[in-house]
C-alpha cells in the first residue's frame, strides 16, 4: 500500500468518525439546550 | 398653591394634591377639553429662568414612550410655571416594596427591562435627557403590572453646562452626582451621626428572609448601614416621620431644587432641608415614611415641615463647611477606592449616572435594603446569598461600579445586557463553550479528513505519474536495445494505467515502427487518433501527438505510400509546426513521389526552421535524383555523407549516391568504383554496394575482380541466396565450372527447396556436357536437375529461364540425346 493510499484511507476513516460525532454532538446539544430552556424558564 | 376647584390656564381643573417636595407641589387635575386626568406639577422658582431657553422642554414634550409619562404642556400663571403630564395611577415601587420587603428575580427583571427601555428613550434624545433621580419612589407601578418612570423635574433643572445635578437621593446617587468632596464628606458625617432607628424598624428595613434560618447561608454584612439609611442630610429642622413607617429615605437637594416625585397616594413624609434653601416642603399622606431632601445653595433658611413632626433629625445648614480634601478623611479605605472617589466626585452626571441609580434601585428591589452612600462599604449583590441568577447579579454589580467608565455607558447598553442576560449565566456560557468545543473538534476532524484525502489523492496521482513516466523511460531503454516486444508490452501497461495520457500511445507506435511492423503501426495509429481516449491539454501533449503522426507518416513512407506519408506528415505540422524534421520528411516524400516543386517548398521551410545542413543536402540530392540530374545529385549526396550526423541518414545517402552512379553509366565507372570501394564497408550497405561494385567490374570486363568480391561476400556469414546465385553465375560465365558446381552444391545444402539452384545446376551440366566429345556426352544428370527444378517451380512466377531450360531439354530429346 502506497503512502497515497494510506493517506486516503486514513482521511476516509476520519471523515466517517466526524460524521458519527456530528450526530452524537447534535443529540448532546439538543439535550443540553432542553435543560437550559428549563433552567431559563425557572430562573428568568 | 392651588385650592381644589381652581382652574389653571382655563384648561386644568385642580382636583387634589398628590404630593409636594423640593421641586414643588404636584396636583391631580382634570383636563377640561380632553376629558382626562392629568398631573400638574409646579416647577421650582430656580428652574423658571432656565425653561425659556432649554431644549429639554421641547425634547420632553415630544417624548413618547410606553414607560414614560407623556408631558402635554408647560403652562404658566402670573407667578409660576407648571408641567402638565399623564396622571399615572397606582403606587410607586417603594410603596409596593413596603408590603413585602423584596421582589423575586422574574418580577424585577421584567421591570428592569422596562426601565432600561425608558432610559434608552431618554438617553437617545438630542440632547440626551438625564433623569438623574431614578429610585423606587420615582417608579410607578401601574395596575397592569408595568412600570412608569416619572419625575423629570430634576432632569429639566439639570445644569447642562456644568453637568451638576441639583438633587441627590442618597444611596441611589452615584459618586459623580455629588458636587464636591466637601458635600459628600459632610453628608457622610451626617450619616454617621444620625441616631439609630428603633430596633423593630431597623429589622423591618432589612428584608425578611425567604428561607428558614437553617437554610440561610452565613450572615453577610448588609449592603447598607441602617443608620445611614435613616439619616437626614443637611436638613434644617427635624423631619417628621409618620408613625408605622418602615424606613426613612433621605434625599438631599442641592441648589434648592430638590426632587419631587409624583407621589400620588404615597403617603410619604417629605422634608426638604435647604442648605441656604428657601423652604422645606413636607407632605405626609399616611404611609409612614420620612423623606428628607436637602437643598444646598440657598441663602434663605428652610422652614421645617409642618406635616412631619414625629421627631426625626433635621438641621439647618446655610453652607457646606470646607473641611474635606479627600474621602480618606471619612473612613479607612482602600487607596484605589479613595483615589477613585476623589477623582469621580464632582465630575458631574451623564447617562452613566442614571445607570448607577437604576442598578441601585434594582439592588433595593431584590434585596429589600437600600444601598449606602459609603461606596466602599457596598457589598456586591452576589455576596448577599439571594436567590438571583449570576447574570442579573453581574448586571447590577456593573451598574453600581463607582467608576463610571466601568458601568454600562447608557440605557441602550444596559437594555442590551438585560435582554441578553442569559448569556451572562455560567450554565449558558458552559453550554456555549461545550458547543464551541464540539464545533471546533468537528471542524478539525473534517478539515483533517479533507486534508488527508486531498493530500493522499495528490500523492497518489504523483505516484501514478511517476510510475507512468518511469515506465515510458524503461520502454525507451528497451527500444534502444531493440527489445521492441518488451517495450510494447510496457507501453500497453502504461496505457492501461493512464489511458488519458498520450505518451504511452506514442511509445507503442514507435515500437511497432521500429520493429518494422509498418502495417501494424499505421493501423494502430489510425485507431488511436480517430478514437482517442487520451487528452491533449498541454503543449507537450500536442508535440507527442505530432510525433504519432510523424511515425505513421514514416510507416507509410516505408510502405512506399508516399502520398499518404506526405499527407499524414502534414497533419503532424498542425500540432508542432516548428519541427524541421517534419518539413524534411514531407519534402522527401514529395520528392520521391515526383512532386519536386512542392518538395522544394517544404525543403525551404525546413531550412527556415533550422534544418541541419546534412539533411538539407540529402533532400537536395533526393530531389535532383528524382529530376534525373544524377551528377548534381551525387555532389549533394556526397556532401550529405560527409556531414551526416546520423548513421541512418549516412547509409541512405550512400545508397542513393550509389544509385545515382549506376544511372550515370560507363563514363563514371572509375568514379563509381572509387566511391563504392570507399563505402562498401559501411554497416548495412556492404552487400548491396559490394554487389554493385562487382557489377561495375563485370561491365568493365574485370570478371576476376568481380569474382573476388563475391568470394569475399560468401566467405562471411549472412550472404544472401541471391549473392550465392550471382557468385555461381559469375564463376560459370568465367568458365570455372567445377567451382560453380561446388558453390551450387553448397547452395543445395543451405537452400534445399529453392528451384533456382536446380535450374542453375541443370544449365551448368548442359554446358559441361556440351564441352565433351559427343561420344562422352550424357545429359541424364541435367534432365534430373531440370525435373527437380520443375517440381519446385511455381509456374505462375513467370521465370523465362525455366522456359528456356524446358526448350533445351525438348531439343535434346528431339536430337536423341535424351529418351
Amino acid at each position: 500500500m502506497t503512502l497515497g493510499m494510506i493517506s486516503i484511507t486514513a482521511g476516509a476513516l476520519l471523515g466517517i468518525a466526524a460524521v458519527v460525532c456530528t450526530f452524537v454532538f447534535r443529540a448532546q446539544n439538543r439535550r443540553e439546550k432542553q435543560e437550559l430552556d428549563a433552567y431559563t424558564e425557572r430562573v428568568y | 398653591m392651588f385650592k381644589i376647584g381652581d382652574v389653571l390656564n382655563e384648561t386644568y381643573r385642580i382636583e387634589g394634591i398628590l404630593g409636594a417636595g423640593g421641586g414643588g407641589e404636584v396636583y391631580k387635575a382634570y383636563h377640561l377639553r380632553l376629558k382626562t386626568d392629568v398631573a400638574v406639577k409646579r416647577v421650582k422658582d430656580s428652574v423658571k429662568g432656565q425653561m425659556d431657553n432649554r431644549a429639554e422642554v421641547d425634547v420632553l414634550k415630544k417624548l413618547r414612550h410606553t414607560y414614560l409619562p407623556r408631558i402635554y404642556d408647560f403652562v404658566s400663571d402670573d407667578e409660576d410655571i407648571y408641567t402638565v403630564m399623564d396622571f399615572i395611577p397606582g403606587s410607586n415601587l417603594k410603596q409596593a416594596a413596603a408590603g413585602r420587603g423584596k421582589f423575586d428575580q422574574k418580577q424585577v427583571l421584567k421591570w428592569a427591562v422596562q426601565l432600561s427601555e425608558a432610559l434608552t428613550a431618554l438617553h437617545s434624545q438630542k440632547p440626551p435627557v438625564i433623569h438623574s433621580d431614578i429610585k423606587p419612589e420615582n417608579i410607578m407601578l401601574q395596575p397592569d403590572g408595568d412600570i412608569c418612570l416619572i419625575d423629570f423635574n430634576v432632569s429639566l433643572a439639570f445644569d447642562a453646562s456644568a453637568r451638576k445635578s441639583t438633587g441627590i437621593s442618597v444611596g441611589y446617587a452615584p459618586p459623580e452626582q455629588y458636587h464636591s468632596i466637601d458635600m459628600y464628606g459632610y453628608i457622610n458625617r451626617l450619616i454617621r451621626t444620625m441616631p439609630r432607628p428603633a430596633p423593630a424598624r431597623a429589622a423591618q428595613a432589612t428584608p425578611a428572609p425567604q428561607r428558614s434560618a437553617s437554610q440561610r447561608p452565613a450572615p453577610v454584612r448588609p449592603a447598607v448601614d441602617p443608620e445611614a439609611t435613616e439619616a437626614a442630610f443637611g436638613a434644617q429642622s427635624p423631619v417628621g416621620q409618620t408613625a408605622g413607617s418602615r424606613e426613612t429615605v433621605t434625599e438631599a437637594a442641592f441648589g434648592g431644587q430638590g426632587t419631587v416625585g409624583q407621589t400620588a397616594g404615597s403617603g410619604e413624609t417629605a422634608t426638604e432641608a435647604a442648605f441656604g434653601g428657601q423652604k422645606t416642603v413636607g407632605q405626609s399622606t399616611g404611609i409612614g415614611e420620612a423623606v428628607t431632601e436637602a437643598a444646598f445653595g440657598r441663602k434663605e433658611s428652610a422652614a421645617p415641615s409642618g406635616d412631619t413632626g414625629d421627631g426625626q433629625i433635621s438641621q439647618k445648614v446655610t453652607e457646606v463647611p470646607r473641611m474635606f480634601t479627600s474621602v480618606r478623611q471619612l473612613a479607612p479605605m482602600d487607596d484605589a477606592m479613595a483615589d477613585l472617589l476623589d477623582r469621580v466626585i464632582g465630575a458631574g452626571v451623564d447617562e452613566r449616572s442614571d445607570v448607577y441609580s437604576l442598578g441601585a434601585t434594582l439592588y433595593y428591589l431584590l434585596s429589600g435594603v437600600k444601598p449606602t452612600a459609603r461606596y466602599w462599604e457596598i457589598v456586591p449583590i452576589d455576596k448577599l446569598h439571594l436567590d438571583i441568577s449570576e447574570g442579573l447579579a453581574h448586571i447590577i454589580n456593573t451598574c453600581m461600579q463607582p467608576d463610571p467608565a466601568l458601568r454600562y455607558q447608557n440605557g441602550s447598553e444596559l437594555h442590551y445586557a438585560l435582554t441578553h442576560i442569559l448569556e451572562l449565566d455560567s450554565r449558558y456560557k458552559g453550554l456555549q463553550n461545550r458547543r464551541r468545543s464540539r464545533r471546533a473538534m468537528l471542524a478539525a476532524m473534517y478539515a483533517a479528513s479533507a486534508l488527508l484525502i486531498g493530500s493522499g489523492a495528490a500523492l497518489r496521482v504523483r505516484e501514478i505519474n511517476n510510475s507512468y513516466s518511469t515506465g515510458l523511460l524503461d520502454a525507451d531503454a528497451l527500444i534502444a536495445e531493440g527489445r521492441y516486444e518488451e517495450a510494447q508490452a510496457l507501453a500497453e501497461e502504461q496505457i492501461r494505467t493512464r489511458p488519458d495520457r498520450i505518451g504511452a500511445y506514442e511509445k507503442k507506435l514507435e515500437c511497432l515502427y521500429r520493429s518494422g511492423d509498418y502495417d501494424g503501426c499505421i493501423e494502430y495509429g489510425r485507431q488511436v487518433i480517430n478514437s482517442p481516449e487520451y487528452r491533449v491539454s498541454t503543449e507537450e501533449d500536442r508535440q507527442t501527438l505530432a510525433e504519432m503522426y510523424y511515425l505513421i507518416g514514416n510507416a507509410y513512407y516505408e510502405r512506399g505510400d508516399y502520398d499518404n506519408a506526405a499527407r499524414v506528415l502534414e497533419s503532424a505540422l498542425l500540432y508542432n509546426p516548428d519541427n524541421s524534421r517534419y518539413y524534411r520528411d514531407i519534402a522527401l516524400c514529395l520528392a520521391v513521389a515526383g512532386d519536386t516543386d512542392k518538395a522544394r517548398e517544404y525543403l525551404d521551410q525546413a531550412v527556415a526552421k533550422g534544418l541541419d545542413e546534412d539533411s538539407v543536402e540529402m533532400i537536395e540530392g533526393e530531389i535532383l535524383y528524382q529530376q534525373g540530374e544524377y551528377a548534381e545529385a551525387v555532389g549533394h549526396l556526397k556532401r550529405a555523407i560527409s556531414m551526416a550526423s546520423s548513421d541512418s541518414l549516412r547509409s541512405r545517402a550512400i545508397l542513393l549516391c550509389a544509385g545515382a552512379y549506376r544511372q550515370l553509366g560507363e563514363d563514371y565507372n572509375e568514379e563509381e568504383i572509387s566511391f563504392l570501394s570507399q563505402y562498401a564497408g559501411e554497416p548495412g550497405a556492404a552487400s548491396a554496394l559490394s554487389e554493385q561494385l562487382a557489377d561495375v567490374y563485370v561491365s568493365m570486363g574485370r570478371t576476376g575482380d568481380a569474382i573476388g568480391i563475391y568470394r569475399s561476400l560468401t566467405e562471411g556469414s549472412g550472404a544472401s541466396f541471391r549473392t550465392w546465385e550471382n557468385y555461381a553465375i559469375l564463376l560459370e560465365t568465367d568458365g570455372q565450372l567445377e567451382e560453380a558446381a561446388g558453390v551450387l552444391n553448397r547452395m543445395l545444402e543451405d537452400y534445399p527447396n529453392r528451384y533456382e539452384t536446380y535450374k542453375r545446376l541443370a544449365f551448368l551440366e548442359i554446358d559441361r556436357q556440351g564441352g565433351l566429345p559427343q561420344s562422352e556426352r550424357d545429359y541424364t544428370a541435367a534432365a534430373g536437375y531440370a525435373e527437380q527444378a520443375q517440381a519446385l517451380y511455381d509456374s505462375t512466377a513467370g521465370d523465362v529461364e525455366m522456359d528456356r531450360l524446358g526448350g533445351l531439354l525438348e531439343d535434346l530429346r528431339a536430337s536423341g540425346w535424351l529418351d
